[in-house]
């Protein structure tokens, strides 16, 4: 799937950084990393939601990102 | 718990149900272990895995203000509320605790954290306590958490059974079990509307005289507030009550909890007319046992129309919440009309 959206730290448990789409949906971002994981970047996403995952900050569904550019 | 482990605390979760995971809670708990997780922080009305299966308390998280934080998850699997913090307001709002530092799980620092993670540690603590306190099933220290949590009482999906209060639960673990007369009350003013609504010549000898026929009464009680007499007489003289005793000092519609287990669902043809109807069918033929058939119908009517009243709980297999409210009254309507014609009936014959 391909996800349009901002990227933001939700400071929840231990913290996460998140993927707020357009669509108002929250998604925690998985293997996310490179100059775009900062507060504010408009980005795209290309993944899938991982629904077997766990995490501590349980911020929402696990968006597992294969591949993604600057909006 | 197969190394002696009591509490198990799950400040964790995700979306995807698990059989494996649903029955390594369930067997944790069988083996005399509390698990509590947290309800996620995603902000909705949906509560995450673990905390939703039927085997966890679900556990939500509210700010210094008592209020749920708006990030936590609420539910249909909520159980109840704890101090998670809230840090819209600066750090100072947080719980503050030794825990992991961000980005780096190995090195240990002393922070302000908010979410259900930080709110359920406070349920497992108390949990603890509550063992040390000479709790010996899961059992009674979940009922005692429920029973001695603060706010208006009731359990509903945005606040579960209420917020944690240790010493409540402390308290409510040494009382007497809680009995719910407020179904008798709503059988006892059906029966009066039912009674008006009968033509005098039907009448079976006015309300009083109803209520005091114990072949109607003992029914009627069982059915709307349990026989709970047989559990503080088992926890008297024998001991903590096994599940099944805890199962049948419930009212007759809560004994769904004996084949299906602990739930916060009740399943709805247990709360349903289904079971006063079955009772009533041998009664048509035999006149003796219409007293007994009307006053389960009678306490039917009285717990279904109150669980209605309280918008408690969910019933389990409606896809909607908003279902349940229509099932709970139709069926209390049903039981109540089942009952006038029992009652009828056993003044005509």
């Amino acid at each position: 799937m391909k996800v349009k959206g901002r990227i933001a730290f939700a400071d929840l448990g231990a913290g996460a950084w998140t993927l707020e789409a357009d669509d108002g949906r929250r998604y925690q971002l998985l293997g996310a990393k490179g100059d775009l994981l900062r507060e504010g970047a408009q980005v795209v996403v290309e993944g899938e939601v991982d629904t077997g995952a766990v995490s501590t900050a349980m911020a929402g569904p696990v968006l597992r990102v294969h591949r993604w550019h600057a909006a | 718990m197969d190394h002696g482990a009591r509490v198990l605390n799950l400040s964790l979760g995700g979306f995807g149900y698990s059989r494996v995971i649903e029955n390594a809670v369930a067997y944790a708990r069988g083996k005399g272990a509390v698990v509590v997780a947290a309800a996620g922080n995603h902000g909705d009305g949906t509560v995450a895995y673990p905390a939703a299966y039927a085997g966890a308390i679900g556990v939500g998280a509210v700010g210094p203000d008592g209020t749920r934080a708006p990030y936590s998850a609420w539910g249909q699997q909520l159980d109840l509320l704890a101090p998670g913090g809230d840090k819209r307001k600066g750090d100072e709002g947080g719980i503050l605790q030794a825990t992991i530092a961000r980005g780096a799980p190995g090195t240990p620092v002393y922070a302000s954290y908010q979410g259900t993670s930080m709110a359920t540690p406070h349920v497992s603590g108390v949990a603890a306590l509550l063992f040390a306190a000479g709790a010996k099933t899961p059992g009674e220290v979940e009922r005692a958490l429920y029973a001695g949590a603060s706010g208006p009482g009731g359990w509903t999906p945005e606040r579960g059974h209420g917020l944690l209060d240790a010493a409540g639960a402390l308290h409510a673990l040494g009382a007497a079990p809680r009995v719910d007369w407020q179904p008798l009350a709503a059988s006892a003013a059906i029966l009066l509307l039912l009674l008006l609504s009968l033509n005098p010549r039907f009448r079976p000898g006015g309300a009083l005289n109803v209520l005091l026929d114990p072949k109607l009464l003992v029914p009627l009680l069982i059915s709307s507030v349990g026989f709970f007499v047989l559990r503080i007489v088992w926890q008297k003289w024998v001991g903590a009550p096994p599940a099944v005793v805890e199962g049948l000092s419930l009212p007759i519609p809560d004994w769904e909890r004996i084949v299906f287990g602990r739930g916060r669902l009740a399943h709805p043809l247990f709360y349903s007319a289904l079971i006063p109807i079955l009772v009533a069918l041998p009664a048509m033929g035999w006149k003796s046992f219409r007293p007994v058939a009307a006053g389960i119908a009678l306490g039917f009517a009285g717990f279904l129309a109150y669980a209605a009243w309280t918008r408690a709980p969910g019933l389990s297999w409606l896809p909607f919440h908003f279902l349940a409210l229509p099932w709970l009254l139709g069926n209390a309507l049903v039981s109540a009309i089942l009952a006038r014609a029992l009652l009828i009936r056993r003044e005509k014959a």
